[in-house]
């Protein structure tokens, strides 16, 4: 009996050529019923009792043009006995689609992988095991340039069309239940094999093949309903439907199958992350990069304009312009010393430091948008998983560098609960860019010709962070192992400059903004309680109610080398906002302007309340101790808990308190030659609870299996 | 005359300020990231 194997493939996929070599001068030529469209038979040359037919070259099954149509009517009227999918493996996804198309059909289908070579010259390979597998049919490498693997194709074929079991592609759920429930409703209307094929033309709504199915007003009725429901389930329409569920297939397979020679090759990227996440240099890459980073922005660029910005408009253009427009205007004293030493004391006191701030903010943008910061958590979990935390703890304190409330809620990606807790609480250490002004306040006015005292607040933090970590992880509330951190890492590529100026752009905005709103308030309220007492009568502010209140808490930061009421002041009003730690300053000490410059005009104002020292040690606790109000807030609703927002603020205010205290104990003695006292000696008792803290051994053991308690619960231990 | 005008803009300024903080939205001013919450911030 003659058996009939149709030839399916995309034009140019060496369809031609394989039906040339198969049939050698066997072949017979005509035209398809109707068309002009060529239409080539022959018989195989090893085996006459083989018919091998040609149909015209179609990217796809669609009812469009006629080289599909007669295609489709050849395939489903005439039924041959296989289908030779004839595929160009050099471009696999496009010939897939039809592929798939052709296993919908209910044939057999054998594919013969054409070009091999050609793939190979591309640095690819094709797994045709795993294709064989994913698509459930036989793939056969084959070769029509060096006529290799066409024997292995006939007898492939043959076998399978002998032992066909009917294999479907599968898709999503949704529309394999879909397409099950028309399936149902045709019931015997259709052949059992052909079934599926005729209900995915049903779905795609394909009248040219399925107008001659006689289907009852009812099974219409069905089928319509059916497409309706999953047209809403994918908010698609169903060919749309379709066309996706057959292109993210051909996705799966492409994965499956195909590897690229460069999967091998290191690229650009790899060859930095070998340097940059190395082992050894990670992590004194990153510290340079951050010294890098605050020395240019705080220390030398950002100064120039600071400079110019404190001197010379908020220390002459705009007082002098805002005094004479209320003179002019004949307004009252009492308002004209509110906007004047108040407001523009005040928020002129930080709107000064934004030509640093900015600087930081284009720096970090750049890092940002060149994909090293992401490296960073790579980086550090490394370092984190050494005291049971891993990098994805780290990313919250990445985004507190922004600010600290969104980099508390980001710690809600943290699934353990105590690796979460232990964020929220460590995560705030991080200097957010409301403590900028601070940091560039200490390093400009009182070590103007260090470069280290800038990037070393960032590193009080990171260190803080980290034997925060350590010792906290040792606690019986918030130990436990770290959990896996796997994360992509983007590749490297040039800082976009639109990206970089829009970011830097949004977080000066946001810094004015504050500026303009939290700031401005509490310059409000502090310029009043600095200028009356209780009684509400004008005073000197060293009799004001802000004095008053200052006094009874400052000898508490005695030991901490700022016993001062002005000091103890602007640490508390930095709870409302970090800035405002400057603006109160700005109020308290009348010419701010001068704070930020390199000279004796420093000394003479704020020699009184502090030594080098003092302002290193006030520094290290406004950067390490509470949040402000909203990073509370935000560390309140992650905790859940008051007893643990209490434990947080607590431990925060305690921490900055014993680093302070060290800073300026130890730092009086060495750089100030002050005397040993019962300070000093106190100084060293705390440093070694500290470090007690920190090297003691975890609290609870380690519930956790390896192959040494395995062993020796096995030998009975 | 000048001294009220300026006190009604600059309290009532603070005031609109302090409702917003105590409303919750004030610490997205801070933030400048483009959460969901700032969306609707933003809409509203």
């Amino acid at each position: 009996m003659e058996r009939q194997f149709a030839l399916v493939g995309n034009p140019n996929s060496g369809k031609t050529s394989v039906f040339n070599l198969l049939t050698g001068a066997n072949q017979s030529v005509g035209n398809w019923p109707g068309v002009t469209i060529e239409r080539k038979c022959g018989r195989l040359k090893e085996d006459n009792k083989i018919n091998i037919h040609d149909l015209p070259g179609i990217y796809s099954m669609s009812p469009y043009t006629p080289e599909e149509v007669i295609t489709q009517e050849y395939l489903i009227k005439n039924k041959p006995e296989a289908i030779i999918n004839i595929v160009d493996g050099s471009h696999l996804e496009r010939n897939l689609y039809l592929t798939i198309q052709l296993l919908e059909t209910g044939l057999p289908v054998v594919i013969g992988m054409n070009m091999m070579d050609v793939v190979k010259k591309s640095g690819r390979k094709i797994n045709l095991d795993k294709l064989n597998y994913g698509l459930g049919t036989p793939v056969v490498g084959i070769s029509a340039l060096k006529n290799t693997g066409l024997t292995q194709l006939i007898s492939t074929t043959a076998k399978e069309a002998a032992n066909f079991s009917h294999e479907y592609p599968e898709y999503s759920p949704q529309l394999e239940a879909a397409l099950s429930e028309i399936i149902g409703v045709l019931g015997n209307t259709v052949p059992k094999e052909q079934a599926r094929w005729y209900a995915i033309k049903l779905f795609e709504k394909d009248a040219l093949n399925t107008k001659h199915l006689k289907l009852s007003p009812f099974q219409e009725k069905e089928i319509t309903e059916i497409i309706k429901i999953t047209e809403k389930v994918f908010d698609e329409e169903s060919d749309a439907i379709l066309v996706n569920e057959r292109y993210e297939l051909i996705s799966r397979l492409i994965s499956l199958c195909m590897i690229q020679d460069s999967d091998f090759k290191l690229s650009m990227s790899d060859k930095v992350d070998r340097i940059v996440t190395n082992r050894y240099l990670a992590l004194p890459i990153f510290a340079l990069v951050m010294w890098g980073i605050y020395y240019l922005s705080i220390q030398t660029v950002g100064t120039m304009a600071t400079d110019w910005v404190n001197d010379r408009l908020f220390g002459e253009i705009v007082p002098v312009f805002v005094e004479n427009l209320l003179v002019s205007w004949g307004v009252a004293g009492w308002m004209q010393a509110l906007i004047l030493d108040g407001i523009i004391a005040g928020v002129g006191a930080v709107l000064g430091f934004l030509p640093q701030i900015t600087v930081l903010f284009l720096c970090l943008a750049i890092l940002e948008d060149c994909g090293y910061m992401s490296r960073i958590a790579f980086v550090m979990d490394r370092l984190f998983r050494k005291f049971g935390l891993s990098g994805k703890s780290f990313i919250p304190m990445l985004i507190a560098t922004g600010c600290g409330v969104p980099g508390v809620m980001a710690s809600r990606t943290i699934e353990n609960e105590n690796d979460r807790r232990l964020t929220v609480m460590v995560t705030t250490f991080m200097p957010c860019s409301a403590k900028l002004p601070i940091i560039a306040l200490i390093a400009g006015a009182f070590f103007p010709n260090s470069s280290w005292v800038a990037p070393s607040a960032y590193f009080i933090g990171m260190t803080a962070i980290v034997l925060s970590g350590i010792a906290l992880k040792k606690t019986q509330a918030l130990g436990g192992k770290p959990a896996p951190f796997i994360m992509e890492l983007p590749s490297y590529h040039l800082p976009q400059i639109k990206n970089i100026f829009m970011q830097t752009w949004n977080r000066v905005i946001a810094f004015i903004k504050k500026a303009g709103t939290i700031i401005l308030v509490s310059s409000i309220l502090i310029w009043f309680m600095s200028s009356y007492n209780f009684s509400l009568q004008e005073v000197p502010e060293d009799s004001s109610i802000l004095a008053a209140l200052g006094r009874l808490i400052a000898p508490l930061f005695s030991a901490l080398g700022w016993g001062h009421w002005k000091g103890a002041v602007a640490s508390i009003t930095g709870l409302v906002a970090k800035e405002n730690v400057i603006s109160t300053f700005g109020i308290l000490y009348g010419n701010l302007e001068s704070l930020s410059e390199n000279g004796q005009e420093v000394w003479n104002i704020v020699q009184h309340d502090f030594s080098p020292v003092a302002a290193y040690s006030f520094l290290a606790f406004n950067l390490l101790c509470a949040p402000c109000f909203a990073a509370i807030g935000a560390i309140h609703r992650e905790m859940g808990q008051v007893k643990w927002t209490l434990i947080t603020i607590g431990y925060q205010c305690g921490l900055a308190y014993a680093v302070s205290f060290l800073i300026y104990q130890f730092g009086s003695v060495i750089f100030e030659q002050a005397p040993l006292t019962f300070g000093t000696l106190t100084a060293v008792v705390v440093l070694f609870l500290l470090i007690y803290f920190v090297v003691r051994k975890p609290s609870q053991k380690d519930s956790s299996f390896n192959m040494d308690t395995l062993t020796l619960i096995e030998e009975g231990k | 005359m000048a001294t009220i005008i300026l006190g009604i803009f600059i309290f009532g300024f603070s005031g609109w300020v302090i409702y917003r903080q105590f409303k919750g939205n004030g610490s997205c001013d801070a933030c400048n990231l483009d959460c969901n919450i700032k969306q609707k911030q933003d809409k509203s």
